[in-house]
């Protein structure tokens, strides 16, 4: 019987795809700026309600991205489904020029924060996973009318 | 969550016991699509009677087999006493979620660069019991984007509605050793050759539901598919592959992972068992002599957790090695992934 593991074609295809892919993605990638002193940045996949004990208002992208002062910070961010709202509140201690970022990447916790260190021109490194201090479920329909009292 | 998907090679082995009508129709597929349509009317009177249909639905199930989304990487290997072949197929590409911002889903895109072949040597008689050999080489290239949504149910479930569109070339060349054709313009041919062109479209609705939980630190992953696929065949080469057909797939999949004390470059590195089954729904099971493919197996995955370009997430690469196993289809998996 003949096996062939991996063909010459499979290879040319996979080169081609791999070279494909990479322009693509180099055409609308965009490294986000860090604010300017002692500052770090804390972007988020999911609205972020407070920072440090401040609820986050103005625009919607304020929800997402905050510079955030080096120390100890301490974010409180919601992860929405139909079923439940997770309110997940994390603190860790943000060291400046840094990107921060909170994500869902299926772990044991919905949602993850990561420091992102650049490890050459080609990608960054996700490292030092922090879970939440802790997670509290709210049925949707609890988290709404405590989010607007005048809600029916 | 972003995440990425990446190609998987496989090595199938089918039972040899394709019967000999089965590979006449998988040899006709091909046999059929070249620049005159009259030399192959000749061609199928001389070999056997075979209906239009067989051919389009053989023409139909490899591309399927070859570009349906969810599909993995595979070979596939056929040596009987009337056929020695090889099929491969494989995908290279990336899925993943992007925020919409103030609304509960997120959204869901991917794009992959899929390819095929199948080679076949086919050891076949005319009507009047000379021996004939088709040499069949088929190719398909192409890509496939998909775009949709991703609504989180709870924190362990989410659905995702998702529209593709995949767009192939193919090609397709033959050699008639053995046979010889006389032609309507009263030429005679001998051994002839045929070479076509075709480009295969679909267009491909998909449900799919992915469930999570975590058992200390074990990680179960539990997802279905399925996929109404819309095909499309346009071919200048061959009136017989102009045509358009609906199909259905499904496929089921469960996974379970764990922790392992090995680390590299202070990552570490998890074991995972999965079970798996893909069903060609529609599929006539004379088309490529399989309808169905369940597989088990086992594999590492070294979670590098990177950010390419500082855009999507790669959480892992890694090895694996599953047993395929079904009424028509027995061999082992053999390959890469990426997620």
């Amino acid at each position: 019987m003949k096996i062939t593991l991996l063909p010459a074609t499979s290879f040319r295809l996979t080169a081609t795809a791999l070279l494909t892919s990479c322009i693509f993605i180099c055409s609308c990638v965009q490294t986000p700026p860090v604010k300017q002193g002692n500052y770090a940045l804390l972007l988020s996949n999911y609205p972020i309600i407070q920072i440090n004990g401040k609820s986050i208002e103005g625009e919607t992208d304020d929800s997402y991205k905050q510079d955030i002062k080096a120390g100890e910070n301490t974010a409180l961010i919601v992860y929405n489904t139909y079923s439940y709202d997770y309110f997940c509140s994390f603190t860790w201690t943000a060291e400046p020029r840094l990107i921060y970022e909170v994500t869902d990447q299926e772990n044991s916790e919905s949602l993850t924060l990561y420091h992102w260190k650049r490890k050459n021109r080609l990608w960054a490194q996700r490292l030092d996973p922090v879970d939440p201090t802790h997670c509290e479920r709210k049925p949707r329909s609890q988290a709404e009318t405590e989010a607007d009292p005048t809600a029916k | 969550m972003p995440g990425s998907e990446g190609s998987t090679l496989t090595i199938l082995m089918l039972k040899s016991s394709l019967p000999t009508a089965l590979i006449f129709i998988l040899s006709l597929v091909t046999g059929t699509v070249q620049a005159d349509p009259s030399d192959v009317q000749q061609a199928l009177e001389q070999i056997s009677s075979i209906s239009e249909s067989d051919i389009r639905e053989s023409a139909i199930a490899f591309f399927n087999t070859s570009t349906t989304p969810g599909l993995e990487g595979a070979t596939l290997s056929i040596d009987t006493a009337d056929r020695d072949s090889a099929q491969w197929r494989s995908s290279l590409g990336f899925e993943a979620e992007f925020t919409i911002k103030n609304y509960i889903m997120n959204g869901y895109w991917g794009f992959a660069l899929v390819g095929g072949s199948m080679e076949d040597t086919i050891y076949l008689e005319t009507v009047n019991g000379d021996p004939v050999v088709l040499d069949v080489r088929r190719d398909l290239i192409g890509a496939r984007a998909n775009i949709g949504l991703s609504l989180p149910v709870d924190k362990h479930l989410k659905i995702r509605p998702l529209f593709t569109i995949a767009i192939s070339d193919y090609h397709a060349e033959t050699d008639v050793d053995g046979l010889t054709i006389n032609t309507p313009s009263g030429d005679t041919i001998t051994n002839p050759s045929y070479i076509s062109n075709a480009t295969m479209l679909s267009s491909i609705g998909t449900i799919e539901a992915a469930y999570i939980r975590w058992i200390r630190q074990g990680k179960l992953e539990l997802s279905g598919r399925y996929n109404f696929i819309h095909n499309q065949s346009i071919s200048e080469d061959n009136p017989i592959l102009d045509t358009d057909t609906w199909n259905r797939t499904s496929m089921l999949k469960g996974m379970y992972s764990n922790n392992t004390p090995l680390m590299t470059k202070g990552r570490p590195w998890r074991w995972l068992v999965y079970a798996s089954h893909t069903n060609f729904i529609t599929i006539n099971k004379s088309a490529l002599g399989y309808t169905g493919l369940f597989e088990v197996g086992t594999g590492l995955e070294w979670h590098l957790n990177i950010k390419p370009l500082d855009w999507f997430g790669w959480q892992s690469v890694g090895i694996k090695l599953g047993v395929i196993t079904s009424r028509d289809v027995e061999g082992i998996n053999f390959g890469l992934t990426a997620r």
